[in-house]
């Protein structure tokens, strides 16, 4: 048996070139030095363990570093010959390498982050509570982390023969599979699957599979509140994915290492086994990449589905044979037969095709999903331009707009009469609409918006989809518009229940312009809050075409300090009286304040070939000029239906009102009404 | 005793060690020669435990785990190019081995440094190559291993340091019972130190043993002729070599000592006398037939 002294001096030795000491002490004590600077002028939202998004990537790189610091003798011939002819085992030397690294990293990690705690427990009150759980906490998790990375890296070095393959394929490790999702696999269900939005499993994977991500999510850089961070507690799917991480690379470099013969040194690969599975891995995914490319590239898939499932699958089989190819010309093999691994040949491109096949069978199943009744718990509706401004509209649009859209199948989340109301809507425009055509989502003639679904399965799990919506669909939603449940979601006041619950509340008139608060006793607030109810519950969607809101009473909570807005629409009949009786002047606007100026952008889109477009900027000073616009003119605030009643966007107008009151110029930015 | 039988190691399909065999005794300095390829780096990196053998045995004074530390305890291998820390110094290599072989003697480093006007302190990258050679020699002849394994050290070293080494060695060997193994693709390396060689070629040993003792019905006779028949003599005796050079003439001869020195007074010889065979004349006789070529090793 080995003896522990024995042990400590082949630690020792592995510290012989100081690279990984110095590489680890000294970046601790640059993020140390820099973190107590910051937490000396901001200790609400600096956090120098969990929630540091730099701490996570220094201990990323620092795994990758030590690691090709402490096996980087794996990789030289010479100086393994001199290692493994002293009296010395192989695997001893290895493991005090390994420990090595992993001490000078912990304790180092150890020391600044009980230097930060002890730093912010002086200055920090709130933390002083936790100071010690999250110290610990931070210590712990970081170190997986590192170890995460550390284990990528060794068992990289191990498996290969030379540095620039070693490096090659820790960057493999690392980002392969990131880019085989985001790359490959979003490329071929974007461009097959119509209806597609999200798969919540694909973001799951794209976290636990992606060693940089998964670190950012088990290290809490996702919240930014202080008390959820400092009581911060990883979560155990997270977690899991974390100690696979560790302990699947640690199992392969473990035996990879028992295995691995010397004379493998200065070869591409060591390990067989590791040659055979980055081949395979890098001829399948560019096969299947090259399949994507060509659909996002030529758009074959919106002409026939037969002909691009045939065409992905030659030029998927073709390049697989290629990569095959040049990988085996790469690794240099002595016989120098490029077809010597027939059977895994066959196996590329079989996998490539049916890879690609795949996505294309599955095509019709996920865009005609539809849950039976008993499966269906909730159902989450978000329909892009409906109670929405034009701005948020565009950006909802676009792709960035995802979170948009998030946030609104959150807030317009059906149980009930919504849910059955949404559900007809959703089977009528899949009629309609004929979702599995790939012709709906890339531009019919008829598309008018689109509407993303949001399917609470029972059992929790999630099913997105996207459905683009006519006109005429569009204008049959009013059926769920104007159910309570919907109203309750988009006009939130209106679910008050107890309307003691305002008693404390602050209310402010608002006409676009100028704000004034509301004087009103508890009962008159209740009062309010019921007509409003009143109002909403009349309310129907066709009745807001057309319509621009008066103004609208900002409530807000003296306990959070939330705002919650009640738009008043000149029809709300029991609002508007009781707000008349209240001293509010309901239909102000522009032309009833000294407007001084207003400036006028009008945006000219290029309208054919060979004409650009371009912006005209005209600022009116005069009383006839302002006269002529300031009823034109409506606040960007009140921009609330895009679609509904729009507005003449290529007209953004700036303002200056002269604010008597107080006697100064407030700048209101608007949009002209439609002529 | 090193003892290795039937030893092979294939590098994918290249057979770089084939079925070898070959006893070392104790105390003897044995040779390995070859021509580049021929295994003989190969055939030490196993004795030193860095390759693991694909077939065969090696036995260590009959331990047959030759890899065990406590077996490894007893060697040293010195590479052609022996590696050695960045900015180290003989001082800190002998620290270092000192760790691994805790019989190394500190002192003989120093002394053998002072001996060979090497500075102990100097960082062996400003060395030059006979220089690091001498170095790592002395490091080697320090740690007392009972086994020295040396590949290619007399290599691109001028004759001066060459005899330094080879005089260290022999030092040694005489003073404890050191077996030294060398491998070396020039016989004159060898001729003059090695009691017992192996001649490897293409992974397999074409001979190995004390080559002398195999040649003993081989002589070598210088003779001085006033009228030199050749042809008589080739006829007369088994005359494997002959080089004249101005009044000498140089004979190699097979077949017993008497026998051949009857035939040659036939001839009537001004002068004649039996000289004794250099290493290099006796490995070209013993190696005749073989079909090896053996200009490469000379």
């Amino acid at each position: 048996m080995m003896s522990v002294k024995y042990f400590n001096n082949w630690i020792k030795e592995a510290g012989r070139g100081h690279i990984t000491a110095i590489v680890s002490w000294i970046s601790f004590a640059v993020y140390g030095s820099l973190t107590i600077s910051r937490l000396s002028l901001d200790t609400e939202y600096t956090y120098f363990g969990i929630g540091s998004m730099e701490l996570s990537r220094i201990c990323a790189c620092l795994g990758i570093v030590i690691a090709f610091s402490e096996f980087f003798y794996l990789l030289q011939q010479k100086k393994q010959d001199f290692y493994y002819s002293l009296p010395v085992k192989k695997s001893t030397i290895f493991w005090s390498r390994y420990f090595h690294g992993m001490l000078h990293f912990v304790i180092s990690l150890s020391i600044v982050m009980i230097i930060c705690s002890i730093y912010q427990s002086t200055i920090d009150e709130e933390f002083r509570l936790h100071a010690v759980g999250y110290s610990i906490k931070s210590i712990l998790i970081f170190t997986a982390i590192f170890l995460m990375f550390y284990h990528i890296a060794a068992v990289s070095i191990v498996v290969c023969g030379k540095l620039y393959s070693a490096v090659l394929v820790t960057g493999i490790l690392i980002f392969y599979f990131q880019l085989f999702i985001n790359g490959i696999c979003q490329a071929f269900i974007k461009s097959y699957f119509a209806t597609y939005y999200k798969i919540p499993v694909i973001e799951k994977l794209n976290i636990v599979l992606v060693p940089l991500s998964l670190s950012g999510k088990f290290s809490g850089t996702d919240l930014f509140e202080k008390e959820k961070i400092l009581t911060y507690l990883p979560n155990t799917f997270y977690g899991a994915a974390v100690f696979l991480w560790l302990a699947v690379p640690f199992l392969i470099f473990a035996w990879a290492n028992r295995t691995r013969k010397t004379e493998a040194t200065g070869k591409v690969f060591a390990v067989p086994g590791a040659e055979r599975s980055i081949e395979f891995l890098i001829s399948f995914s560019a096969a299947l990449w090259a399949g994507g490319f060509l659909l996002e590239v030529t758009h074959i898939n919106e002409k026939s589905r037969l002909l691009c499932g045939i065409i992905v699958a030659a030029v998927g089989a073709i390049t697989a044979v290629g990569v095959h190819c040049l990988f085996e010309w790469i690794v240099e093999n002595t016989k120098r037969k490029i077809f010597r691994r027939k059977p895994q040949l066959i196996a590329e491109i079989v996998s490539a095709v049916i890879g690609g096949v795949l996505f294309l069978g599955y095509a019709p199943v996920y865009d005609n999903f539809f849950p039976a009744k008993e499966t269906l718990k909730t159902i989450g509706v978000s329909v892009n331009g409906l109670d929405m401004g034009h701005s948020e509209f565009i950006q909802n649009t676009n792709e960035d707009g995802k979170f948009i859209t998030d946030r609104r199948l959150k807030q317009y989340t059906f149980s009930s009469e919504g849910m059955e109301a949404a559900k007809d809507w959703i089977q009528d425009l899949k009629k309609s609409e004929d979702v599995g055509n790939y012709i709906v989502k890339t531009g019919s003639q008829d598309s008018y918006t689109f509407a993303t679904v949001c399917y609470h399965m029972e059992g929790g799990k999630e099913r997105y989809r996207t459905y683009s919506v006519s006109r005429r669909a569009f204008d049959a939603f009013s059926n769920v518009y104007n159910t309570a449940e919907y109203k309750s979601r988009a006009y939130p006041v209106s679910a008050i229940e107890d309307v003691n619950d305002l008693n404390n509340n602050g209310f402010t008139w608002s006409d676009g312009i100028s704000q004034k608060a509301l004087k009103l006793s508890d009962s008159e607030k209740a009062t309010l809050i019921t007509k409003y109810k009143e109002d909403i519950e009349d309310l129907r969607m066709e009745d807001l075409k057309g319509q621009l809101p008066s103004g609208e009473i900002e409530i807000e909570s003296q306990i959070s300090g939330r705002t919650t807005r009640m738009i008043i629409y000149p029809f709300f009949g029991q609002t508007c009286t009781f707000l008349g009786q209240h001293g509010v002047k309901i239909d102000t606007g522009l032309s009833n304040y000294a407007v001084e100026s207003i400036m006028v952008h009008n945006v000219l889109h290029s309208t054919a070939p060979g004409t650009s477009g371009g912006t005209i900027v005209q600022i009116y000073d005069e009383k006839e000029d302002i006269e002529k616009w300031d009823n034109r003119l409506v606040p960007q605030k009140f921009d609330v239906q895009t679609l509904i009643s729009p507005l003449d966007y290529s007209i953004d107008a700036e303002a200056e009102v002269n604010e008597e009151t107080t006697n100064s110029i407030i700048k209101i930015d608007c949009h002209a009404k439609l002529n | 005793m090193i003892k290795i039988n039937e030893l092979t190691k294939n590098f994918e399909d290249i057979c770089a060690v084939n079925h070898v065999s070959i006893t070392v005794p104790d105390g003897v300095m044995f040779g390995l020669l070859g021509t580049n390829g021929a295994g003989k780096s190969t055939l030490l990196r196993m004795l030193a435990g860095i390759l693991e053998p694909d077939g065969g045995d090696i036995y260590i004074d009959n331990e047959e785990d030759h890899t065990h530390l406590t077996c490894k305890e007893n060697f040293f291998y010195l590479p052609d190019s022996p590696y050695y820390f960045s900015n180290a110094s003989i001082e800190e290599m002998a620290r270092f081995y000192r760790n691994q072989y805790p019989q190394l003697d500190i002192e003989a480093v120093h002394y053998m440094s002072g001996a060979l006007n090497l500075d102990i302190l100097c960082p062996l990258r400003t060395f030059s190559k006979g220089m690091k050679r001498q170095a790592f020699l002395l490091l080697a002849l320090s740690s007392n291993t009972k086994y020295l394994i040396c590949d290619e050290v007399f290599d691109g070293l001028d004759p001066i340091i060459t005899e330094v080494m080879k005089n260290l060695i022999r030092q040694e060997m005489k003073e404890r019972e050191l077996t030294v193994i060398v491998a070396s693709h020039r016989l004159r390396d060898l001729q003059d130190i090695c009691h017992n060689i192996a001649i490897l070629h293409r992974g397999g040993i074409l001979t190995a043993g004390e080559l002398k003792g195999r040649a003993t019905d081989i002589h070598k006779i210088q003779c001085v002729f006033e009228h030199v028949n050749l042809d008589y003599l080739k006829n007369l005796l088994d005359v494997m070599h002959c080089q004249r050079d101005g009044y000498f003439t140089t004979l190699i001869i097979r077949g017993g000592i008497e026998v051949i020195m009857k035939g040659i007074a036939l001839a009537d010889p001004v002068f004649s006398r039996e000289v004794p065979l250099t290493l290099e004349e006796t490995f070209m006789t013993v190696m005749e037939g073989t079909g090896y070529d053996v200009s490469k090793i000379l």
